[in-house]
């Protein structure tokens, strides 16, 4: 077995090590398979691990080396996936009871694309059921159970992307897909200390995905690097014809620019800094490790300019789209016998109650979400990228109930700071309301779920922890098809600072 | 052919719009009862009309909605200009759609 030195190192550490031949892809999917078994159960982080599919596929990719045919990259890297996408033959649950032993007959575009670019599936992902379409009130609304934060396994590793959230940053796979409709990337970057990409919409195929939400839902990496991020997005991003919303516009992965002598890597860059009330709303740790990371990038040159974003509605207009979607996605199930099968109350109601959804509400919200686009386009003529707080608190307690304000949480469960959850303004303070997006404290605050309406590309990356180990992200988010762009910052950001390559202790 | 008159056309077709209702009714009823959707959304069977909820989630049911109504009332007290269009636009399609792949 390879040592854990190695199965922590980036991806692109490991393709330049494969492509010299120093490792070899057999025995690194064969590590990898190791550490999922050993620790994917403790973790709360696996559905499938498809191991003599994986073994096969490394074979192959190490006889296509030795043979002189190196595809690149991602040739003989080890993956999972958030088991939402379908893969030929193997199960894909979507994280929920009625679906526990689904299984395609055809690989998602993902999938397909990785797979050409000889990256090997070792895993499927464990994930909230149903990608938390109808809300959910615990981190244990999962048919894998609760995933756990490895840097603090007493706590959640953040949802609906919960298995990627915890497989990745223990290093049982080098990196994952995931996928947001809105916070579902960066809320488990931010709580399990990933580097997690949501991609402009329309960016990479949804092909073979598990619809939530037609307009909102985005496939994306989760890294330990955001220059890996960048490293998949070339792999999978791209126009395909299965998927009629994916955009032709070519995805462009360009390397880390040359700084000049006696200048800053962001000199002359203009960001807007979103911050939140936190005295409201908000964790004194988390803000604390927000405002040394904007001196961080106040270090590397960027010009740091406090903003608001326009006064929208945005958490009542995200709840309409989506969850009028997921009714009519889900509708075979919420109206069968079935429906009692899902784990968690809060999604039963919340998916039932979606259907009566106006449709005059839902085309309200689709012509506002003309507007918010435009206004928000006009920011990032000003600025080239928005940066906030990933979550504005630290990841909850797997035993949490999310639909206690987190000072209850504290007196009942725990002598923790508060975790998780609602305050009166926030966007979703009940059960029923889709907790895909646990909440923040004020509609111009409300980045996640602006940008989520608005189809744009962000990124977490870790910024600190916190006195009990927990992470703390950071978000950049940039204009629509500038994913590079948030890439650029997020990496350059890592380039002086070391949260991306802790180590959780006992993985 | 025998022809009929305009009376007795009416009666005719009123009993085959009932006969057609009574139907749906029969068919809707069977589904209930049939077995529940296979594990593929895709080959799912047409899905009954009524929801078995317990009492208690009709309840739940209501709440929810009911606080929906509150919630989304910021949306409609907007005021959205008449010629404001929804960010979706239909198009037409030149050629057949390519069928889904079956799950």
């Amino acid at each position: 077995m390879l040592s854990d030195d190695v199965l922590y190192m980036s991806v692109r550490e490991l393709g330049s090590q494969i492509k010299a031949r120093k490792i070899r892809p057999v025995q690194l999917t064969e590590s990898y398979l190791a550490r999922l078994e050993k620790f994917g159960a403790k973790l709360g982080a696996v559905a499938t691990i498809p191991a003599k599919h994986a073994l096969q596929l490394a074979r192959q990719a190490e006889k296509e080396i030795d043979a002189g045919n190196y595809r690149g990259p991602l040739h003989g890297i080890p993956f999972g996936v958030k088991d939402l996408l379908a893969t030929k033959g193997i199960k894909t649950t979507w994280g929920a009871p009625p679906f526990r032993d689904q299984v395609f007959d055809y690989d998602a575009t993902v999938i397909r694309k990785l797979t050409e670019a000889g990256a090997i599936l070792v895993a499927k992902l464990a994930m909230i059921e149903l990608a938390g379409g109808g809300g959910y009130s615990n981190a244990s609304a999962s048919l894998q159970g609760p995933s756990r934060c490895p840097f603090n396994t007493d706590h959640w590793a953040g949802g609906s992307s919960s298995g990627p959230g915890a497989a990745v940053p223990s290093a049982l796979v080098p990196f994952a897909i995931g996928s947001e409709t809105i916070g579902s990337i960066i809320t488990p970057a931010a709580f399990s200390g990933v580097s997690g990409l949501r991609p402009t919409y329309g960016r990479v195929s949804r092909h073979g995905a598990m619809a939530l939400s037609w307009t909102m839902d985005k496939l994306g990496p989760m890294c330990r690097t955001a220059s890996d991020c960048g490293l998949v997005l070339d792999a999978i991003a791209g126009f395909d014809p299965l998927d009629e919303t994916s955009v032709r516009t070519p995805y462009i992965s360009r390397p880390a620019r040359r700084v000049a002598p006696g200048r800053a890597p962001l000199d002359g860059k203009r960001i807007g800094v979103i911050r939140p009330d936190f005295k409201s709303d908000g964790d004194p740790e988390v803000q604390m490790a927000f405002t040394v990371a904007l001196e961080t990038l106040r270090g590397l040159g960027a010009k740091l300019e406090e903003t608001e974003l326009p006064d929208y509605p945005y958490s009542a207009i995200a709840v309409t789209l989506y969850s009028a979607e997921a009714a009519s996605i889900f509708r075979p199930l919420i109206q069968s016998e079935k429906l009692q099968q899902l784990i968690d109350e809060s999604q039963k109601i919340g998916l039932v109650a979606a259907l009566s959804i106006p449709a005059t509400d839902y085309l309200d919200s689709f012509r506002l979400r003309s507007q918010i686009q435009t206004a928000l386009a006009k920011m990032f003529e000003r600025f080239d990228v928005l940066v906030a707080p990933s979550r504005m608190r630290p990841a909850p307690r797997v035993d949490a109930d999310f639909n206690v304000p987190p000072a209850k949480n504290t007196a009942e469960k725990s002598s923790d700071k508060p975790t998780e959850k609602p305050s009166d303004k926030s966007a979703d303070k009940t059960a029923v309301k889709p907790a895909a997006n646990p909440p923040h404290s004020d509609e111009r605050h409300s980045i996640i779920a602006a940008s989520n309406i608005a189809g744009l590309p962000a990124i977490s990356v870790p910024c600190g922890f916190t006195k009990d180990h927990l992470p703390v992200g950071i978000q950049f988010v940039a204009a629509a098809l500038a994913d590079d762009t948030c890439i650029g910052f997020a990496h350059n950001f890592q380039k002086v600072t070391d949260w991306h390559q802790r180590r959780p202790s006992g993985f | 052919m025998k022809r009929i008159t305009r009376r007795e056309f009416h009666r005719l077709a009123a009993a085959g719009a009932i006969a057609g209702a009574a139907a749906a009714t029969t068919l809707a009823q069977a589904s209930l009862h049939s077995p529940v959707a296979p594990q593929s959304q895709a080959a799912a069977p047409k899905p009954p009309t009524k929801l078995l909820l317990t009492a208690e989630q009709e309840k739940k049911v209501q709440e929810a909605i009911a606080e929906r109504e509150q919630d989304i009332a910021i949306l409609r007290n907007r005021m959205l200009p008449y010629n404001l269009e929804p960010a979706f636009v239909f198009h037409v399609r030149s050629a057949a759609r390519r069928p889904p792949v079956k799950g």
